[in-house]
């Protein structure tokens, strides 16, 4: 039997089985039983992720579908018991929850179609002629991880493995990374580790420490984080108990899909361009200096072969802000929870490590068709390494470089000790004080800047062939 | 063991330590390093403020373009694609 036919069997330690999922949502149906409206909308919940009832294949076939890649061949776990704590649900190309092939039973969803091959504890290997799976009604989603840049994130505070699965489908359904945490203790961690977040979801009844209490928490690190709290045991607001003392975050009662999103989008209001007029006409001196500096430094990370410059960088910055609002959702938009300045530092920084990782390697040799089209011969080609000429080119700029302070044993050392990818502390270890060790950091600057650039940097070394 | 680490990865390890000093210093000590270094630090402020609003309407751009009768690929343009010899 092919080895996708078994995913129960391949499942990584501590992920739950669909018998567990399947299990907490029939405690939920059980909890809900008397409260007709909280069970409309968990019904509503569990449609979304498993597809409506009058699509949904029989279990076990669906269970056993052939064309999606199981969870086991996964690089990790997005979905470890409780006791796992926290795992990030990054990769959407491995971990999405629409690959997810559950066993339905049958007091959850009727089978439609044959249940005579298909029981429902069985497992039995798949018709090759499938039914189409019933994932196809969540819309499909992008890259989680374009090359413009920082994407949405959001974290996850719920206990029951199941319900967090369904917020973080919610969540990647509209592009966010979506982090999860089952124990107060980890959410913490995990958001002082990872935070601020676009969004942070909270189940109010959370076991060890309420909802309320871990948002109070967070507001500490951030008084300007978005937060949701789920509370579905109340009817109104009023009813929640300690309501008054969050009464920014918005508390959502009914757990609909239409109304988590219209919750989501008020908690993210896009950037107008004359807001962002407003904030480029209100940067400093200094600010816009910093930026303009930061740019040309940061620039050089591309291994200097597809000639942007650092203004090319800051303005692809400021794109980003608009590509979100305007294009497909994709963008990274400038959320104004944090200055236009410090939005940018941080698009420069993204947009430079993700392409550090990437060879462009289309610099300059085309040819040409017989219409005059131009293609560049490295065009296909991928490689993670460097090319032999960038390996010499860097060479060679780091001998000029350390020969420039050759009489400089402080600048020397800190060269060093950066070019080793050390911290500052570990600098200072080898006998620098703060001050010899931020003297040494200027003249640096000011050496590879060079007496023409006028506040340029870096330019020097942006291109070194 | 650090003799295995590539010169490309060292050299962008230096250019990102650089590029993070810039954000460690104070107004004054930046405009003071800019004035040294030969710089206005208002002309080249104004500069980027001015590179910023540019980046901020590039449907202005576009329109002066398409009055001329011209349109911007900047995919055409960087990898040389629809460039006539």
């Amino acid at each position: 039997m092919d080895q996708t036919h078994q995913p129960h069997s391949e499942l990584p330690p501590g992920e739950p089985s669909s018998e567990a999922l399947l299990s907490a949502i029939g405690e939920l149906r059980l909890a809900f039983r008397d409260h007709p409206q909280l069970r409309e909308s968990f019904n509503v919940l569990v449609e979304y992720i498993l597809g409506p009832a009058d699509q949904t294949p029989p279990a076990t076939c669906a269970a056993q579908s052939c064309n999606a890649p199981t969870r086991a061949s996964a690089p990790c776990s997005d979905a470890g018991s409780p006791q796992d704590a926290i795992h990030p649900v990054v990769d959407n190309s491995s971990l999405d929850l629409m690959e997810i092939k559950p066993i339905i039973p049958n007091d959850v969803q009727k089978p439609t179609v044959d249940e005579s091959d298909c029981s429902v504890n069985t497992v039995v290997p798949p018709p090759l002629e499938a039914a189409p799976p019933r994932w196809t009604v969540l819309p499909p989603m992008d890259s989680p991880t374009p090359m413009n840049g920082r994407n949405k994130s959001a974290l996850v505070i719920e206990f029951i493995p199941s319900l967090s699965r369904m917020f973080a489908a919610f969540l990647k359904s509209d592009h966010y990374l979506v982090r999860t945490a089952y124990q107060s203790e980890d959410a913490l961690r995990l958001y002082r580790d990872c935070g601020p977040f676009e969004v942070v979801v909270i189940d109010y009844r959370m076991p060890r420490k309420n909802g309320v209490d871990i948002a109070l928490d967070i507001l500490k690190h951030d008084p300007t984080q978005p937060m949701i709290i789920i509370a579905p045991d109340y009817r109104s607001e009023d009813e929640v108990p300690r309501r008054n003392e969050l009464m920014t975050v918005p508390f959502l009662l009914d757990m609909s899909n239409s109304r988590f999103r219209k919750v989501l989008d008020k908690l993210q209001p896009w950037a107008t361009r004359e807001e962002v007029d407003r904030e480029i006409t209100a940067l400093t001196t200094a600010q816009l200096l910093k930026l303009r500096k930061y740019a040309n430094w940061r620039v050089c990370l591309s291994r200097g072969t597809d000639h942007r410059t650092g203004e090319d960088l800051l303005q692809e910055a400021l794109c980003l802000t608009f590509e979100g609002a305007e294009g497909n959702g994709t963008g990274k938009r400038w959320n104004k929870r944090v200055t236009l300045f410090t939005y940018l530092i941080g698009a420069i920084r993204n947009i430079t490590r993700r392409r550090r990782g990437d060879i462009d390697l289309w610099c300059d040799i085309f040819e040409y068709d017989a219409e005059g089209l131009g293609h560049c011969l490295l065009d296909t080609i991928e490689s993670r390494d460097p090319a032999a000429d960038q390996r010499l080119i860097a060479k060679e700029t780091m001998n000029r470089i350390f020969g420039q302070f050759e009489d400089d044993p402080e600048a020397l050392s800190v060269l060093q000790g950066w070019s080793e990818g050390m911290k500052k502390k570990e600098i200072m270890q080898r006998g620098l004080s703060e001050n010899q060790y931020r003297a040494a950091v200027k003249r640096i600057r000011m050496t590879l800047l060079g007496p023409t650039n006028g506040g340029g940097g870096g330019e020097k070394y942006d291109r070194q062939d | 063991m650090t003799d295995r680490i590539n010169p490309v990865e060292k050299l962008e390890r230096i250019m990102e330590q650089l590029a993070e000093s810039v954000l460690e210093l104070s107004d004054e000590a930046l405009l003071a390093e800019i004035t040294e270094s030969g710089g206005d630090p208002q002309q080249e402020a104004e500069r980027t403020r001015s590179l910023l609003r540019h980046a901020a309407r590039p449907q202005e751009v576009d329109q002066r373009l398409s009055n001329v009768g011209d349109t911007t690929d900047s995919h055409c343009c960087r990898t040389g694609k629809g460039l006539s010899r």
